[in-house]
């Protein structure tokens, strides 16, 4: 079989890291759950970009003459209390979920990266700094010292934004203003959800220091950045990809968390959380308010789930969970 | 399955004192098989043994020749996917391979008790040795608690475990590997069953230990008059502790005798190949040992005719295609198309 | 370890709350704030003129004081007419300003739905661990890890409403819900088990992994050797064994349905500890707030510790030297 050559020809030409990738992709498209977080996220992509064009309305438009409404064919999702279309509220909540979805993670990998290596090759005090204030983040009840940070941070961004506005007449358009919760958001969560990141990092570093392999290179003359590049890097991806993955799911799950209670993104911008929180009063007399966007949350949520646990199967066999 | 070999069971045709005897344990055509992957794996392929009131029988074999699936066959302990698949094992009147679940929790360390290899890992870590050796009592004796315990307590003292009243609440992280066989032996022996069922109880332990542990199993034994299937692989403990001797070949019996009879004059090449390996007073320093070359077989698809032909130095045409029965050769038994003493093949 | 993270969690709480967002003065004196003089009055009488660190030092002593503080509602104004409007619901008793009364009375409400929710994950979540174990690698084990993974990946607030919708409005099991009732009401049930959800997958796992790992163990074949009947086999052989980790890991759970039943309050309307964390957060009613918080960082601190503890007591194997 033609498909068997190739294979045995990407042996010879790639080392072992390239089937190791392979296998692991054929692993994963063997995963049916793992499938599902893929499509999910496709999707939250795709509608994160394109959702604005996807709908014929704005979503802050209200329609108070159309308020509470069930589905129907101008309003697919039914209108919330203010008459605003569910649907339009539901995919802008879409781009709101993978933005700070996004900028979180990108912002707990970095400073998560960063910490834990810093850790793990300075060692000494600042090690020891580190696993500190890891170990004090953790001992916070997480949802509470964001939601405490975002009320703090928000004053603060708040003050920076109408001080530009006095300096330099750098004003903010009602519909921009969803972008400074964002960065509000992104500020609180980033500040509670870096420490599981450094810690994957420093631990594979650590423990791949005391591999006799690398002593051996070590011995034979290979600088650090020759190790890091062939090994750490390579050894430590998979985890690293594994926790990215999960931790884009918990952003986004957070962001709602945060919105819900009121802390996060705040009432004309749309977010799932926040429109759970919004229409939960109405939940005896038009239940399908509250339940449409937290079944979208729930999907979503469960999608990078699956995915997380399909990519942690498919790239650290050796430890797999079930 | 298919092969039908020595159907008829093993009568007992030994020493006259035997003959008159009833077996108190009896294994008929066992055949105990895996279903894997690989196919059915033929643990124990139609094994037939006897085994007479207060005797010591020992059962030899290379590993993996199917000792141990034999002795978990009679205790209905097969691992996962393990079935004995046809055959019988009778006891006290019983087929204890058709026995109801509750039935052969009665006769398991009541009647039949059974010494594991592993000591290291074949008791409970996170209970006492104390309760360890008493729930067993309290079951099949309705003991109760305290009278349980203070009958493990002469157990322990009897198995030679200084200071039993100290060593009760410990955890068997505590005891040593031939301490813990000492525990396993009380346990075995805590409900004075009829039958031990000894799984190579010294070969994971250290060479001092072997021999006192040894002498223990076989003074207790003696002293219950215990009838004993004694597992080894080695024909040194054979010679000192048994009365007959059994020996095994990918999972079925080869030769069978009293042990003076086998180890003196071994009819069949592989028990010869078996002694060979163990140098005995009179082998002088230069004297070539016979042992056997190659593995044994791959108890998936396995040979036609003599199952040993392939390592067999005296294997022709016939027992590549015949398979031999168990015949009577003087007091022993033995399948082989050309049974001979031990002293051709050596003596050259 | 415990009284310098303790202090540290105060350290930022406070400076947090002192650079923080709303001003104590302007939270307690409403409309009235631009009165320079009631403000400067308020101002001293809550102590806020003094330096940074001799406010902390302050703090800090009438934490370890036993007596931690009082509420800005003691001060009067608009803090605490907040406090009352919020408190709606039944149960609420609002009366008390001493900040140890308000989070003690507030944690024995949360504390008894997390007892439930506890209860419920012991018996049921333990359960289906065994089964699942159990019935290894077939589609009953697949079925229930799967919906162990669904119920935790969905959040309270979403698992909530929709049980409230099918067993209020779609099959009215429950007539009245929201507020508390006390333990033995059957208000409790519903919020008791959307809070036993979060947790269900670490359990199910724990105990499905410990019981795999233990069913092909030696120890377990000499059990059974000695003809002990399944039942004992499981109980004394199998299940200490295999439960250490998940015992360990109840501890944590216990601690994360403490600080977690947050939302399960908010959405039932329950006065518990997380719904006065929320209502004094953005009413701006620090003293309580930071109360909160600092008794919520040293449950979990000291389950940490306790876990491990517990970890040497149920394994013989782990001494202390
Ligand atoms: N769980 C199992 N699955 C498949 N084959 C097994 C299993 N356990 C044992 N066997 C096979 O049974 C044969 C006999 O094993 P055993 O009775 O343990 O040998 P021994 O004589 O060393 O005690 C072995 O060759 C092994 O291949
Ligand atoms: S029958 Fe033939 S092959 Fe088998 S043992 Fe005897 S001589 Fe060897
Ligand atoms: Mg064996």
């Amino acid at each position: 079989m033609t498909a068997d050559a190739s294979a045995q020809h990407d042996m010879f030409s790639m080392p072992e890291q390239r089937s190791l990738w392979q296998d692991a992709l054929e692993q994963l498209m063997r995963n049916r759950l793992a499938i599902f977080g893929v499509f999910v996220a496709f999707l939250l992509v795709f509608v994160s970009i394109f959702g604005p064009w996807l709908s014929p309305y704005d979503y802050t438009q209200q329609n108070l003459f159309r308020i509470n409404e069930g589905p129907s064919a101008d309003h697919w999702l039914g209108t919330d209390g203010l008459g605003r279309d569910m649907l339009t509220r539901i995919l802008h909540g879409a781009r709101t979920a993978f933005l700070v979805g996004l900028i979180v993670t990108i912002g707990t990998t970095v400073l998560g990266v960063v910490l834990g290596a810093a850790g793990a090759f300075l060692g000494g005090w600042v090690d020891a700094l580190v696993m500190r204030l890891a170990d004090i983040t953790m001992a916070f009840p997480d949802i509470l010292l964001a939601a405490f940070i975002s009320v703090v941070f928000r004053e603060k961004v708040l003050e920076f934004q109408l001080h530009l506005q006095e300096q330099y007449g750098w004003t903010i358009s009602e519909g921009n203003r969803v972008y400074l919760d964002y960065l509000v958001i992104f500020g609180s969560l980033t500040l509670v959800q870096w420490y599981g990141k450094a810690r994957l990092v420093r631990g594979q570093i650590l423990s791949l220091r005391e591999k006799e392999f690398i002593e051996a290179e070590r011995a034979l003359g290979a600088s650090n950045w020759t190790i890091i590049l062939s090994h750490l890097v390579p050894n430590s991806l998979g985890p690293l990809i594994v926790s990215i993955t999960v931790g884009f799911g918990g952003a986004m799950l957070s962001e709602a968390s945060l919105s819900f209670l009121g802390v996060g993104i705040q009432p004309p911008g749309a977010s799932w959380g926040e429109m759970i929180s919004d229409n939960l009063g109405q939940w005896r007399f038009n239940p399908h308010l509250v339940v449409m966007p937290g079944v979208v949350l729930a999907i979503v949520v469960l999608g990078f789930n699956f995915l997380g646990d399909g990519l942690n199967d498919a790239l650290n066999p050796e430890q797999r969970r079930r | 399955m298919g092969m039908d070999s020595s159907t008829q069971p093993e009568t007992p045709h030994t020493t006259g004192s035997q003959a008159d005897r009833m077996p108190l344990l009896q294994i008929q055509e066992l055949h105990t098989q895996f279903e894997t992957k690989q196919g059915t794996v033929r643990a124990v392929d139609g094994l037939s043994l006897d085994l007479y009131e207060g005797e010591v029988l020992g059962l030899v074999g290379e590993s993996g020749c199917g000792k141990t699936m034999t002795a978990l066959s009679i205790m209905g302990l097969l691992p996962g996917n393990g079935r004995a698949v046809a055959g019988a094992i009778n006891f006290e009147g019983k087929n204890l391979l058709q026995c109801s679940g509750e039935e052969m929790k009665k006769i398991r360390g009541g009647k039949i008790a059974m010494v594991f290899q592993e000591p290291m890992t074949a008791l409970t870590p996170t209970m006492t040795i104390g309760r360890q050796i008493s729930e067993a009592m309290e079951i099949h004796l309705a003991l109760s608690r305290e009278e349980a315990r203070e009958r493990a307590l002469e157990l322990l003292e009897h198995v030679g475990i200084p200071s039993p009243r100290a060593r009760f609440d410990n955890y068997i992280h505590q005891f040593s590997g031939g301490m813990r066989q000492r525990v396993m032996i009380a346990i075995a022996f805590s409900c004075e069953p009829r039958l031990l069922l000894a799984d190579e109880p010294t070969t994971a332990l250290d060479v001092t230990v072997q021999a006192q542990i040894l002498d223990l199993i076989k003074q207790l034994a003696q002293e219950a008059g215990m009838t004993a299937l004694f597992i080894t692989h080695d024909m040194g403990i054979v010679a000192g502790s048994c009365d007959r001797v059994a020996v095994m070949y990918a999972g079925r019996m080869v030769e069978v005798g009293p042990v003076d009879d086998v180890l003196l004059n071994p009819r069949h090449p592989y028990t010869q190949g078996l002694l060979g390996s163990v140098p005995s007073l009179e082998s002088k320093p230069g004297d070539r040992l016979y042992s056997i070359s190659g593995l044994p077989p791959d108890l998936v698809s396995l040979p036609t005719g003599c199952k040993f032909w392939p390592r067999c130095p005296l294997a022709d045409e016939r027992c590549k295609e015949e398979e031999p029965l168990l015949e009577q050769y003087g007091n022993s038994r033995a399948a082989c198309w050309k049974v001979m003493p031990l002293r051709e093949v050596l003596g050259e | 370890m415990l009284a310098p993270t303790v202090i540290i969690v105060m350290l930022i709480t406070f400076t947090l709350g002192y650079y923080g967002p709303i001003d104590p003065v302007r939270a307690v004196l409403g409309e009235e704030w631009e009165d320079e003089l009631r403000y400067a009055e308020v101002k001293k009488a809550l102590g806020l003129d003094r330096p940074f660190v001799i406010q902390f030092l302050d703090y800090m002593g009438t934490m370890f004081g036993g007596n931690w503080g009082q509420s800005l509602s003691a001060f009067g104004g608009v803090a605490s007419d907040r406090a009352v409007s919020e408190g709606r619901g039944a149960g609420f008793t609002g009366t008390s300003t001493s900040v140890r009364e308000m989070v003690l009375g507030r944690l024995a409400i949360s504390a008894q739905l997390s007892f439930w929710a506890l209860v419920f994950l012991t018996v049921f979540a333990i359960l289906l661990g065994v089964l699942a174990a159990v019935k290894q690698n077939t589609t009953i084990d697949y079925a229930i890890v799967t919906s162990s993974i669904i119920a935790s990946s969905i959040p309270a607030y979403v698992i909530g409403p929709v049980l409230l919708i099918i067993f209020v409005l779609k099959i009215p099991v429950f007539k009245t819900v929201g507020g508390w009732d006390g333990m033995f009401s059957r208000q409790a049930i519903l919020p008791a088990i959307v809070l036993a959800t979060g947790p269900m997958l670490v359990i199910v796992r724990q105990t499905r992994a410990g019981i795999v790992e233990v069913l092909g163990k030696d120890f377990v074949r000499t059990a059974r050797a000695k003809g002990l009947p399944e039942r004992l086999v499981v109980a004394r052989h199998m299940l200490r064994t295999a439960m250490i980790p998940v015992l360990t890991s109840l501890g944590l759970v216990t601690s994360g349905l403490l600080t977690g039943s947050l939302f399960v309050e908010q959405i039932f309307n329950i006065p518990g500890i997380g719904k006065l964390a929320i209502q004094t957060l953005m009413s701006g009613d620090h003293p309580v707030f930071m109360g909160v918080v600092l008794f919520q960082a040293l449950i979990i601190v000291t389950v940490n510790l306790l876990t491990d503890l517990l970890y040497g007591g149920l394994d013989p194997r782990v001494t202390y030297d």
